[in-house]
């Protein structure tokens, strides 16, 4: 059967701005989130979104779990949207991530949350949730698996580094460019794409735009990718019913991966999704 | 991720249990392991 979580008072429509001060490995960092739902609702969902998005990437989705009863925080990682940029590029990397959302949690005085990642929020989820005593109840690994394509990777750093520098001269123009590279994220509606345009383009200066995340991002990906990731003893960790969703023209993700498929909180060698 | 799969995340996050969810209708064309 399924329940539909109750409203512990009415939805308030309007997406809330707030930011809190994370630790990385050598400074703090601002990092801000964007709130929908009451906070004082039986469920809390945070929404990681993917390597140089934001969480503005999750609006749609927030208002229908919002709707549904749930409190729902999305962040933007340090260095995407409203977050601040690191100091040093080397430390865009899984421990910082792990802090900033492990603090942003401990912020969220909730006992638990469940986590929706698309990506490398997905990824960021299935590294929390592989830990002892990870505070996450379900999660949800959209476009993301144990084992990720060096395919995709490649395709990721392409772009990733031809972006550097590049400007824009009308929102226009970045929804066409988003569309091309983004193109895995699935059918997405108009009104999405130019959703996702407004909110991940920035003013440039003269009048143009550049897309809204650290160009030093793209100096992770500055070294050849040769082999699959493979994630299973992470994985093999993970201790929450785990659900993954697949985008069918997604190419991180095997292609002849179901829709979506679900995992119990006990794993074995037998559990592991293809 | 588009409206049918925005659908079957909310279905699984309300779901009292994963293997419930799997046994509703909406699940069609995924599965449990």
């Amino acid at each position: 059967m399924i329940r539909m979580v109750r409203a512990a008072a009415p939805v308030d429509p309007a997406p809330r701005h707030r930011e809190f001060v994370a630790l990385g490995a050598r400074c703090f960092t601002r990092v801000s989130y964007t709130e929908w739902g009451s906070s004082a609702a039986e469920r809390t969902v945070v929404c990681a979104h993917g390597l140089t998005r934001n969480g503005r990437d999750f609006d749609f989705i927030a208002q229908r779990l919002a709707r549904a009863g749930m409190r729902v925080i999305a962040p933007d990682l340090p260095g995407r949207g409203r977050s601040e940029p690191m100091r040093d590029w080397h430390e865009y990397a899984t421990p910082l991530y792990l802090s900033v959302m492990s603090g942003l949690i401990a912020r969220l005085d909730v006992e638990h949350v469940d986590w929706i990642g698309t990506s490398l929020g997905g990824h960021i989820g299935m590294e929390l949730a592989a830990l002892p005593g990870a505070p996450i109840r379900r999660l949800v690994l959209n476009d993301f698996g144990a084992r990720v394509a060096a395919r995709a990777l490649q395709r990721i750093s392409a772009y990733l580094n031809a972006d550097v520098g590049r400007r824009f001269a009308s929102i226009e123009a970045v929804e066409e460019h988003l569309r091309e590279i983004l193109a895995p994220f699935g059918t997405l509606t108009d009104e999405q794409w130019r959703h996702m345009a407004v909110h991940g383009a920035i003013d440039a200066g003269n009048g143009g735009l550049r897309l809204n995340h650290d160009p030093a991002l793209s100096k992770m990906f500055w070294w050849p990718i040769v082999l699959d990731i493979v994630l299973w003893q992470v994985w093999d960790k993970v201790a929450c019913p785990t659900l993954i969703v697949r985008g069918v023209d997604s190419d991180l993700l095997a292609p002849d991966r179901p829709a979506w498929s679900v995992t119990s909180s006990s794993r074995t060698a037998d559990t592991r999704p293809p | 991720m588009d409206d049918s799969q925005v659908a079957v995340v909310a279905a699984f996050l309300a779901a009292e249990d994963v293997r419930s969810f799997a046994a509703e209708p909406r699940a069609a064309g995924g599965g449990v392991r």
